[in-house]
């Protein structure tokens, strides 16, 4: 028993700031219905050449992506050319048998499919649809292009992030799977609504507004003060030292919080350096943010005799914040993680057996799963056209045949 | 006044500073009751954080706090004592969910772990938020927001390239990453509600914020695993394009496929340059993309970050502009959004913040009220929980509740 179970979602999203929401109601037992066609695939399916490759994989055929399955896990796959009528009447079915809707297009492209909120909700009473895009479904911007980085720019992340001596950085990937987190958030809060009222609606989801809304403390430092916030590196306000710190090792780090004198007691016990309690520099808090590059520059010299662990370790044993600023392979090979499971194995028909993360939330009763991989292309046409809308298998082949089902 | 979507759902919040409460924010802003329990006389740590306005630090007078506590309520309450603890107890039996970041183990000693709580009240949800989770070996370690953000491997995948990649990992700007993972324990936490409306049965959720972090990253974090390769900072996260110089500050232009660099070429009138070998296609533009960016960098010197962007966007290529707080302040796309909300508060004066990144047709989010003052809405609390007034009194005079201002 998954907590979503019975719910059913028309997803006609592609790439992962789209996919990956519905990839996460899924873990959580909704059935997701992937509408896409080999005419347009989801870009994702093209990614295979950017991991995967080593174990022979190709941007050749669509089914070979890791990156695509991965945010794809759960979803059923359901090909039809939408820019054909038959193939728009069939989506329109589905989504008649659907409780959710969800697309990231651009402003004006559902609609121009016959599949917008106006028409689908005539299909569907009380059916609930989300469109996601980087502006918004209203505004001068609306029809803009854009890719996460662009999110995180646009959004004034990237002018919060980075040094005053730098370009701001091009932030990669978070902006674009964090938007889906947040969609799914909204499309449940519209599901809980429904259960009580019946009562569907339409979401306009901006993935530039979501990055704002997780900075939008800086928006109220502005209008309380005037200023105009700027990025501080690694560095923290009221913290000292407050960092990330060079480690044993090949680019191996650890980060280390310290926020008070008691926690600025211990470091110094634990790094064996008692006597920087004496030192006029470190004398108290306001020495210590004034003396900070000395004092970064003195904790690196610790650092860098051991590994970020064994850092990370000796401090935690102290009672100060310190975890290692992990990379991919010390993640996968981390003790704590591999006791919690969280690296999963999934046999994909195409990819073989590989390994991907387990949901990232441990429900006590109705635990989300990983019950299958990205679908292939038209992997489940049978099941959804077959059994969900009831055409004959005649149906079916006559609508392959006619090249709507590709 | 419309139905708000959360309407009527209970939510207990003993959080603090980032994480949690803005989980609790997402709940609050569509609708939820949330109780925020904080300790009377000291209150959540985000209180005793700026920025404040220019009279000065002030426990009712900070803009973090403000931000992050929108629409909810206040109760000043000690649980260190077996009256403050009744309370508290009265409160779970009232509550559709408890959201709590108490480090594991913390709500087992009070004798109130989850099958206790479970058997007071079968229907409540438990949603605890921990940096690494309620078992594994690094179940107690300590973090402060770049210790978190380090532990999902996100300060090392933050920035890359030549410049970031010769600096230490970085942490994002603000609380982006605290803030996202409240995202993350709200997706699960409203799936559980979900199942508790149709079933009557409450759960407990393990939130570890370093799996919702890296799941994030999840296509960077698994390639070890897969194919034993390490992701490293040296390469840029884009091969060329990213967020480049102009006249007024930097933009941010990703280009990645024929199509698009067909564009842009026609954008730029098809200069001299664009026709050279070296940039013939995808691959051979990644490969000189440093030459390629240089090229760029002097073609957009003459333009502003508004006219580049307008321009390009106008052929059809994803670029935006690295956007400050007064950029977004001043954007006719957000104004026409009505994306900040302003509101006038007795001792900040005017505040203004974003609103949530989307816009509901039928339970659009609401300003209900502001942050409330530490313990404001104690008494009121008791009430509905049955108390009288006598009693309330009485705990308000002992000490174990406490009402009104620091």
């Amino acid at each position: 028993m998954m907590p979503l179970q019975g719910v059913r979602i028309a997803d006609f999203t592609r790439d992962l700031a789209g996919a990956f929401c519905p990839c996460l109601l899924g873990l959580l037992g909704a059935e997701v219905i992937k509408i896409e066609s080999t005419l347009r695939p989801d870009p994702t399916r093209s990614l295979a050449r950017f991991f995967g490759w080593k174990r022979g994989l190709t941007m050749e055929g669509l089914d070979s992506s890791m990156e695509f399955c991965h945010v794809n896990l759960n979803k059923l796959g359901v090909t039809l050319d939408l820019t054909h009528p038959k193939g728009m009447e069939l989506a329109r079915r589905i989504v008649a048998v659907s409780d959710v809707a969800v697309d990231n297009f651009r402003p004006g492209v559902m609609k121009k499919l016959g599949l917008d909120y106006e028409v689908l909700s005539r299909v569907k009473p009380g059916l609930i649809m989300l469109s996601t895009c980087g502006w918004g479904a209203t505004g001068p911007e609306k029809s803009n292009a854009s890719y996460a980085p662009i999110f995180a720019t646009v959004g004034g992340l990237s002018q919060l992030t980075g040094y005053h001596d730098m370009p701001p950085p091009t932030v990669r990937t978070l902006p674009d799977a964090t938007a889906a987190g947040m969609a799914a958030f909204a499309i449940l809060t519209a599901l809980v609504h429904r259960q009580a009222t019946g009562e569907g609606q339409y979401i306009d989801f901006s993935s530039v507004e979501n990055i704002i809304s997780l900075v939008g403390d800086s928006v109220v430092e502005h209008s309380l003060t005037g200023v105009v916030p700027g990025p501080h590196g690694n560095r923290n306000e009221s913290m000292v030292p407050h960092g990330t710190y060079r480690c044993q090792g090949d680019d191996r780090w650890v980060s280390i919080a310290v926020a008070d004198g008691p926690e600025w007691q211990a470091v110094c016990h634990a790094v064996g350096h008692p006597e920087w309690l004496q030192d006029v520099r470190f004398s108290g808090h306001q020495e210590r943010l004034r003396n900070r590059e000395e004092l970064d520059r003195l904790v690196e010299e610790w650092t860098l005799g051991r590994s970020a662990e064994e850092a990370s370790a000796v401090l935690q044993g102290a009672g100060v914040a310190a975890v290692p600023a992990y990379n991919n392979d010390q993640l996968c090979q981390d003790p704590h993680l591999r006791e919690r499971e969280y690296f999963a194995q999934i046999e994909h028909p195409v990819i073989g057996k590989h390994t991907v993360l387990r949901p990232p939330w441990l429900l006590s009763e109705t635990p989300a799963q990983i019950t299958s991989p990205g679908p292939l292309m038209g992997e489940h046409n049978n099941y959804v056209l077959g059994e969900l809308l009831g055409l004959s298998s005649e149906e079916i082949e006559q609508l392959a045949a006619e090249k709507v089902l590709v | 006044m419309t139905r708000m979507a959360l309407q009527g759902v209970k939510v207990v919040e003993l959080c603090s500073l980032a994480a949690g409460p803005f989980c609790g924010k997402l709940l609050a802003d569509m609708g939820a009751e949330v109780v925020k329990v904080e300790v009377p006389g000291q209150g959540d740590p985000a209180r005793h954080r700026g920025p404040y306005p220019p009279s000065g630090p002030h426990p009712e007078a900070s803009g973090l706090f403000f931000y992050l506590n929108t629409n909810k309520q206040s109760l000043a309450l000690s649980l260190q004592h077996p009256e403050g603890k009744e309370v508290f107890i009265r409160l779970l039996k009232w509550a559709d969910m408890l959201l709590e970041d108490t480090p594991p183990g913390t709500l087992e000693s009070m004798g109130m772990g989850y099958p206790v709580l479970a058997k007071l009240n079968p229907r409540l949800i438990v949603t605890s938020i921990t940096p690494f989770g309620q078992t594994g070996p690094n179940k107690h370690h300590k973090v402060y927001p770049i210790n978190a953000f380090s532990a999902g491997g996100a300060t090392y995948l933050l920035a890359k390239g030549e410049g970031f990649g010769r600096r230490p990992p970085l942490q994002p700007g603000r609380y982006y990453g605290d803030c996202e993972s409240g995202v993350g324990a709200s997706v699960a936490t409203m799936a559980a509600l979900y199942w508790q409306r149709l079933t009557g049965k409450g759960q407990h959720i393990d939130c570890s914020r370093q799996e919702w972090t890296m799941g994030l990253n999840r296509w960077y974090i698994v390639r070890y695993a897969n194919d034993g390769d390490v992701e490293g900072r040296g390469a840029n996260s884009y091969p060329w394009g990213g967020v480049l110089p102009c006249k007024d500050g930097y933009i941010c232009l990703i280009c990645p496929r024929d199509y698009e660099w067909d564009r842009l070429v026609g954008a730029m009138d098809n200069p001299e340059w664009a026709s050279d070998e070296r940039f013939r296609d995808n691959f051979l533009r990644a490969q000189n993309g440093p030459a390629l960016n240089q090229l760029l960098s002097t073609w957009l010197k003459d333009y502003s970050k508004a006219d580049a962007c307008r321009l390009l966007q106008a052929a059809g290529v994803a670029a935006g502009p690295v956007n400050t707080v007064t950029d977004m302040l001043d954007s006719p796309q957000f104004q026409e959004r009505d994306l900040f909300i302003e509101a006038e508060h007795p001792i900040m004066g005017k505040v203004r913040f974003p609103r949530l990144p989307f816009k509901m047709s039928a339970t659009p989010a609401a300003l209900r009220r502001q942050a409330p003052a530490l313990g404001e809405d104690s008494r009121k609390v008791l009430s509905t929980l049955g108390y009288a007034q006598e009693e309330i009194d009485t705990l308000e005079a002992q000490g174990f509740i406490a009402g009104g201002a620091v």
